[in-house]
């Protein structure tokens, strides 16, 4: 069974060019990706999650918002009783990214961070090894 | 196994997704729940939508899932992509749609990929849209692309198949498989916003329409356009026995050939035969037709005479 992961971009601004970006790597990487566009609602993305079973989250946002919406993620996937990893990317100031740790993000992906280190970091959170494609 | 059926029946969305994740995964335990709910089952619609890619359909569903809910309905949608390869990745996006739905109490939507078992993917699909039935789903709507035999597969096990088109599709009409256009209970011509509606229309009703399968336009955003198709949903109450006959024998039929090829490879993989043989016939001590024999004489006697 191939690993099955959400990308979601949160907030109320318009484009996901990057969250879609890392969608096709992750796809390229191997995985099961669910694609939910844009301005999603942390319920949204929970939901979703709940609904299609994934084993990851991956969330964008490029507005100032983020903080808040990430953390009612959180909240909502404890409140779900949901076991689920996240991790984030877009436009985060490096001075965020001790917060968004601290709130239960796993990882925290700023501008220019390349694909090969999101892959790479995904399947770690995956626990999965090195080379192994994707593949369980 | 008992516990997460009871939880699905009681309406445990949790339950029901991982469920349908076992489902995918684990062949016993796919086999186990399904004898299980076997009684449970029967008051869910099931519809499914096929077509060509970016003919509309997860618009349509979108505007169908809203009207259903309107009329108080329950509606769990299963969104198959069969383009994904066998090997890699995919990207499921089907749901972006829909999305204004996601948190509705009344709807669970699920995305399913070919990979993981590609062979038996209308096989899951019956088995997700039994879960989902059991949860107590009145609507179940299956969206599936293309026009080939998974889309036929999948309408053996619908009440109501909609072949959704769109215009200028003249020629796309008449290379599609004969398999589709028959098993169609509905043609829709989606984005009748575009020119070219009516004669595609006129096409359809002329050159493959015989069986006076209806014909409806709609306009995926614009929910007037829908009603009408939603109404004719509902409409198809009974399905005329011919036509259940004809089903259940595409039905049966894929059924038993997927039985076999299940037990089939059961008995590769324990047997050994293949690569027994395979080694026989790469040092030339027979050729490939007589191990052929000799593997499906072993396999007659003790899979398919047992
Ligand atoms: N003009 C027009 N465009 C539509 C209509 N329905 C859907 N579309 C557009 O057609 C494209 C493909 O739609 P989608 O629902 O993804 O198609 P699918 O691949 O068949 O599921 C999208 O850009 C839609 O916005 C319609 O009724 N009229
Ligand atoms: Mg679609």
């Amino acid at each position: 069974m191939k690993k099955r992961i959400l990308i979601a971009k949160v907030g109320l601004d318009g484009h996901d060019r990057g969250a879609k970006v890392v969608a096709r790597a992750l796809k390229d990487a191997g995985y099961e990706v669910i694609y939910t566009g844009i301005r999603q609602s942390p319920e949204q993305v929970v939901e979703t999650a709940l609904q299609e079973d994934v084993d990851l989250i991956g969330l964008s946002c490029l507005s100032g918002a983020h903080i808040p919406l990430f953390k009612r993620v959180m909240e909502l996937l404890k409140e779900y009783n949901l076991n689920i990893p996240v991790f984030c990317g877009g436009t985060i100031p490096p001075d965020d990214v001790p917060v968004l740790k601290k709130m239960g993000i796993a990882e925290v992906f700023g501008p220019g961070s390349s694909l090969k280190l999101i892959v790479e970091k995904v399947r770690k959170l995956l626990g999965e090894g090195e080379d192994n494609g994707g593949n369980t | 196994m008992e516990e997460i059926l009871e939880k699905i029946k009681a309406g445990n969305r949790t339950a029901l997704s991982r469920a349908i994740t076992l489902l995918e995964k684990d062949r016993d335990f796919r086999k186990e729940i399904i004898k299980r709910i076997h009684k449970c089952c029967g008051k869910a619609r099931i519809v499914c939508f096929t077509g060509p890619p970016g003919v509309g359909k997860s618009t349509l569903i979108d505007q169908i899932i809203g009207i259903l809910l309107s009329r108080g309905k329950k509606v769990g949608v299963i969104l198959v992509d069969p383009r994904s390869p066998y090997t890699g990745g995919s990207l499921l996006g089907d749901r972006i749609r829909m999305q204004r739905h996601a948190t509705n109490p009344n709807v669970f939507i699920r995305s399913l990929s070919t990979l993981g078992d590609p062979s038996g993917l209308s096989r899951i699909v019956k088995d997700v849209i039994k879960l989902m039935d059991a949860f107590g789903m009145d609507y179940i709507i299956v969206e599936t692309v293309g026009t080939g035999q998974i889309a036929v597969d999948v309408s053996h096990i619908c009440h109501t198949t909609i072949l959704v088109l769109m215009p200028n599709m003249g020629d796309d009409i008449q290379m599609m498989k004969a398999g589709i256009m028959e098993v169609a209970d509905i043609f829709v011509i989606n984005k009748a916003d575009l020119p070219g509606a009516d004669l595609t229309e006129g096409y359809l009703k002329s050159t493959v329409n015989e069986n006076n399968v209806p014909v409806v336009k709609t306009v995926a955003y614009n929910r007037a356009t829908v009603v009408p198709l939603v109404d004719l949903i509902e409409k198809y109450v009974e399905i005329p026995m011919p036509r259940k006959i004809s089903k259940m024998k595409g039905l049966l039929k894929s059924m038993v050939l997927d039985y076999i090829e299940e037990k089939t490879l059961e008995y590769l993989e324990r047997s050994k035969d293949i690569e027994n043989y395979a080694e026989k016939v790469a040092n030339e001590e027979i050729d490939y037709y007589t191990a052929l024999e000799k593997i499906y004489e072993k396999l007659t006697k003790e899979v398919l005479c047992k």
